[in-house]
This record gives C-alpha cells, structure tokens and sequence, in this order.
C-alpha cells in the first residue's frame, strides 16, 4: 500500500490543486481553469479536499464511466470534496446490477418518444415567459427564463405545478450545490424530500396524470417500490430536472449574446439549433457525473491504481479539447460527455434536449436582436463540480420584432 | 457497407438517430436500432458520421 501522491509521483503524473470548492478563478473564468487542466496529459494528480487523480480526456473518462465494476458509484461519487459527502439520490448513488434494477423501469418514463408529448405545454410556458418580459421591458435571462423554464414545466409534469416555481427552483439549486459536508447535504436531501414525500403520498391515495403517479405505479421484479426509495427517486429528478437545464441555457444564452454571428445564424437558420445545442453543450458542458473510487489493483495511464482511489471527471475539460478548431454550430460529428456516459447517462436527456431546443427556437422566433449590456462582465456560482452563470442581463430590439405583438 | 450496433455499450442517447436518421431509429426507450444493416450508398456518409458522434462508441461499420 501507498498513498495516491505517492502513486501518481512514481508514474510521473503532474501535481496541481484543483480546489473546485474553493479556487476564486471559477467565479471570474471558469472554462479558462477547465481548459488549463488539459496541459498536464490525460492524467494527473490533485492535492486539493482528501487528495484525487484527475481524468481530463474523453477516453479515459469514457472507459472509467463505462466500467462501474472496477470504478464504483459507492460510498459516493464526489470524490473532489474536502470532507466526505454521500449523495443518497436513487439511482445515482448505485452500482449495477442493482442500479439496473432501480433504473430499467424509468427508462420508458423519460424515452425520447414519451417526451415528445410536452412539446405544446413548454412551447407555452415559453412564450409566457417572454410576454412576462416583453411586459416588464427588461430581461435577466437567468432569473425570467432558464431557471423559469424548465421549473415550471418540469414542476407540473412530477406533479408540483401549484407550488411556488421560484421557491422550488431555490430548493434544487441549493441540491446541486450544497455538497459542503455531511450535514448541508443531509439538510437539503431532506428538504427536498418532505416536499416529494407529501406529494408522493397525496398521490397514492389520488392519482393524477402526472410523474408522481407514474412513479407509484412502476413495479421492480413485480412489487412495488418502497416509499424511502421513491421519495429518493423523486427527489433526484425534482433537482435534476430543474437546475441543469437552467444552467445549461443560461451558457447557451451567453454565447449568442456575446457572439453577434453564431445569433444571427441561428436567426436566419433555426433548422441549425440542434447541432448547435449539441456544440454549445458540449463548450459550456455545466452538470453530470462527478467522480468514481476504484474497486480493485489495476492500471491507468501507467499509474497503479488501488482500492479506494478517488479518480475525479474534468468532462469540462475533455469536452471541450474533443476539437481544437474553435466553435462551429454545426459541427458534425460532435461527440460529448456533456449527458454522461455508461449506465448512469443522464436519464432525462431527451427531455433536457427538447426543452432547450424549444427555448430556442422560441426566444429567436420572437426576440432575435439581444445582447449583453455594454462592459457586461460575466460572474459565476462555483464551489460545486459545476459552475452557473450568476446573471446574464439582456437588451433587445422589440419594437420591430416582436411577431407576436405585431400580429 | 454493414452496420451494427452493440447493445451492451448503447446506452440510449439517441444520438445515432439524429445524425442518420435513415439508417438508425429508436426503440420507445431510445435505444438504436439498425433500420437495414446493409447500408445505401447514399446514407453510407451519414453512418460514418454516426459512428464518431456515438458518445459511447457502440456503433461498428464493417466496409465492403
């Protein structure tokens, strides 16, 4: 047995401190910190929390996310933190096969074909919110849209649509940052829970079309699930299916508010948004899969691993080095980590894709001409494993080109 | 041209569909699904495409 440094000094892998809870450069550049760790090779070592290796490109990462019997989920996942933090959100904090137990009977729930049907109801929730901000005149994106958006529809599909959105959104964003020790994170698993709980509840005496009532109906090798298990599973999409798509539009936002040419591109070719979508995720890439702890001996880019390693995912960096020719909005291929890997990719991928498609082609359909305020500077949220842009205030042009008004 | 997919690595993303639609489809669950494992010509293109932009590299194209 030796330590991890020792390890990592042996292979002659790099040392840095990646301080993703404390490092202040990722409230100013996140990307830029990101970007830089790609300099030391697919591999190195951070002395920062309880110590971790790094993988900071896509193979490495692909074949560590792709192998959950030799780089586990257990006890957690968040392997860069100072002090251990276990994450207990179902199916998330599970390995296979028990993980596939919990997960195969989701999938259909969140199919790229049974989402399609919420296409009306977040192409309206949409358009409300830009009349909500045509009527105020002025616009913070990330407050008046990519946080509204997919709470509201996201709230009404599980089943919460009456509660306070803004309140809700809180809640969840305080999920995917609130890793600081054990018992912040306890704090908001149960704050979160008791808002599932109760509406898990309301709904197994009275079931409604919603998500909370499918999930009391799904059955695991014919029982049904526990409620602990369920409050767990609900839980985790109230955050998931809020907060990274917020993130995630909000990036998206800021590239074309800031780059006159990609936003008129899209203007003039909506057609285009999907590739571009799929190009500005995987820049600007702002959830996911965190780390893993090695279960076994094995190599890795000549290093010895041992049981119990923490390994740490930069899917930013590796994301974003894939290419090196700058960003092109209809790059094709374009592959990305940016939804996950192996059997715990994002679940609600097909969701989050056609929410933020809608977005989109909404926004530039009826408010095309933005962009930041002049000597806007950028600042962003950190100390998690993602970043999210604090604020992004945006000037348009309404008067000649608001369809829905001139109509 | 022959095309397949292993379904132990596709994890559903879907990605396939998109990129060539014409070869690809998706079951209810989103996992791919070859339409034709012998490909056209024309669509043989848009199955390279595919293969690259498979984020788990579960898609294999054996050329003629």
């Amino acid at each position: 047995m030796s330590t991890m440094q020792e390890r990592a000094a042996q292979a002659g892998l790099n040392t840095r401190v990646v301080d993703l809870e404390g490092d202040a450069r990722l409230g100013v550049d996140p990307f830029a910190v990101w970007d830089e760790l790609a300099d030391d090779g697919p591999l190195l070592y951070s002395t920062a929390g309880r110590g971790f290796f790094v993988a900071t490109d896509y193979d490495t990462i692909k074949d560590v996310l792709q192998d959950p019997a030799k780089w586990s989920s257990l006890p957690t996942s968040l392997t860069y933190t100072t002090h251990e933090v276990i994450n207990s959100f179902i199916p998330i904090a599970m390995d296979p096969p028990e993980h596939g137990r919990y997960r195969s009977p989701l999938i259909p729930l969140f199919g790229p074909r049974a989402v399609k049907r919420f296409d009306p109801h977040i192409r309206q929730v949409a358009n409300d919110l830009i009349d909500k901000i045509l009527a105020k005149g002025t616009c913070d994106y990330v407050i008046d849209f990519a946080s509204q958006l997919p709470a509201q529809f996201f709230l009404a599909w599980l089943g919460l649509g009456e509660e306070d959105a803004h309140h809700m959104h809180e809640l969840a964003n305080r999920a995917t940052f609130g890793f600081e020790d054990q018992s912040a994170r306890t704090s908001v698993e149960d704050d979160i829970g008791s808002v599932v709980r109760r509406l898990l509840e309301e709904r197994r005496d009275a079931p409604r079309d919603d998500l909370a009532s499918e999930l009391l109906a799904l059955r695991i090798d014919g029982e049904p699930i526990d409620m602990e298990s369920l409050v767990s599973i609900g839980s985790l999409a109230f955050v998931a299916g809020q907060d990274t798509t917020a993130g995630n539009l909000a990036y998206t936002m800021l590239h074309l508010s800031t780059h006159a040419e990609d936003r008129r591109r899209i203007v003039d070719d909506p057609g285009i948004i999907p590739l571009a979508l799929e190009e500005l995720t995987r820049l600007y890439n702002s959830g996911g899969p965190v780390g893993r702890i090695a279960t076994q001996d094995m190599e890795l880019h000549g290093t010895a691993i041992e049981p119990g390693d923490r390994i740490f995912l930069a899917r930013v960096t590796a994301d974003r080095s894939v290419y090196d020719d700058g960003v092109k909005l209809d790059r094709q291929p374009n592959r990305h980590t940016a939804f996950g890997l192996g059997p715990h990719r994002c679940l609600g991928v097909h969701i989050a894709r056609l929410e933020m498609q809608i977005a989109l082609e909404v926004w530039h359909q009826r408010l095309p001409n933005y962009r930041v305020p002049p000597g806007f500077v950028p600042e962003h949220r950190y100390g998690s494993f993602m970043q999210q842009l604090k604020s992004l205030p945006l000037e348009f042009d309404l008067e000649f080109h608001d369809k829905e008004a001139a109509s | 041209m022959k095309v397949s997919i292993d379904p132990a690595v596709c994890q559903g993303h879907n990605v396939c569909t998109f990129s060539a639609p014409s070869v690809f489809e998706a079951d209810e669950n989103g996992y791919g699904h070859v339409v034709d494992p012998d490909v056209a010509p024309e669509f043989q293109e848009l199955a390279r495409v595919a293969v690259l932009n498979c984020p788990e590299g579960a898609i294999t194209i054996v050329e003629d």
